[in-house]
């Protein structure tokens, strides 16, 4: 789940700048096809790598940033120290993973 | 410029743009990279009722809606502004085998318009592979806190280990269906 961990609070135009992100995530998910249909039946295929080489370089960039983020102390541009939070294990994330991935495609 | 809009993007210039999503909102914001949850704060924002799973402060959480309602955007902005004159090409194989069920569009890169239409949701076919589809979707990821973005980007990249084993079940469903329960379905 994706959470808030800043205890800042701020007036509602600060959201504006997700707002942006979110655009530019949209842009991309559309012209990268992942939301694609037809990709998405190829990967399950294993017809098609277009879809490994997303997932695979995403994680790759994020862990690469995770890991600075927490070596050199990043914080956020208000000061804050980053947080990351740690999803707990529980049973349903066999169940809910396993639905997930058959509605998926 | 617009030219390389319009075209689809290579792996290679998309996967690190989704990676980089993650250090940009902790760095922005200390905000945890997910879509899902977004789901999450409409419902407790509508429904006041007294349950304890919408009991939180979901003002606080309002960003992710401003995220989400962006992506939107994009999709939107990307669909109808920039989007790819010509078919969408898929492998030989798969063409082949949407043959058999009377997928032969390929002018709308992202859904099967033989398939998916608005008639189309009042026959068994569609029934199940929309309305179906979209219950999984919506119930699995609740059920597993998070979907593809908050497992298996930020989860992994995050060294959880639950999140891969999450991002494992979400490919094992995936694989099951595309290739056994799907193939039942659109052949009936």
């Amino acid at each position: 789940m994706c959470v808030n961990e800043s205890q800042l609070s701020h007036p509602w135009y600060y959201n504006i700048k997700y707002l942006l992100i979110g655009i530019i995530f949209g842009i991309v998910f559309v012209k990268a096809e992942i939301v694609s249909w037809f990709r998405i039946q190829e990967m399950f295929r294993l017809q098609s790598f277009h879809m490994y080489g997303i997932i695979g370089s995403a994680i790759m960039v994020g862990a690469l940033s995770v890991w600075m983020i927490r070596r050199f102390q990043i914080k956020t541009i208000y000061g804050e120290p980053i947080v990351i939070v740690n999803k707990p294990f529980n049973k349903g994330i066999i169940y809910g993973g396993l639905l997930f991935g058959m509605g998926w495609a | 410029m617009l030219q390389f809009l319009q075209q689809p993007w290579p792996w290679y210039i998309a996967g690190p743009l989704i990676g980089l999503t993650v250090p940009a909102l902790l760095i922005l914001g200390n905000k945890n990279f997910g879509i899902s949850s977004s789901l999450r704060h409409v419902c407790a924002a509508c429904i006041p009722a007294n349950i304890e799973y919408f009991k939180y402060d979901w003002k606080k959480e309002i960003w992710n809606l401003f995220f989400v309602l962006g992506i939107m955007i994009g999709g939107f902005l990307a669909a109808y502004y920039f989007h790819n004159q010509s078919d969408i090409i898929v492998s030989q194989s798969l063409k082949a085998e949407l043959q058999t069920y009377g997928i032969q569009d390929y002018s709308n890169a992202l859904i099967p318009t033989d398939i998916v239409n608005w008639a189309s949701v009042f026959t068994f076919k569609g029934f199940i592979v929309l309305v179906i589809g979209g219950f999984l979707v919506g119930f699995g990821t609740r059920y597993a806190g998070g979907c593809t973005s908050g497992h298996s980007i930020m989860g992994i990249s995050a060294m959880n280990w639950a999140s891969l084993l999450a991002t494992i079940c979400f490919m094992i469903g995936g694989f099951f269906t595309a290739n056994w329960v799907l193939p039942f379905i659109l052949s009936h």
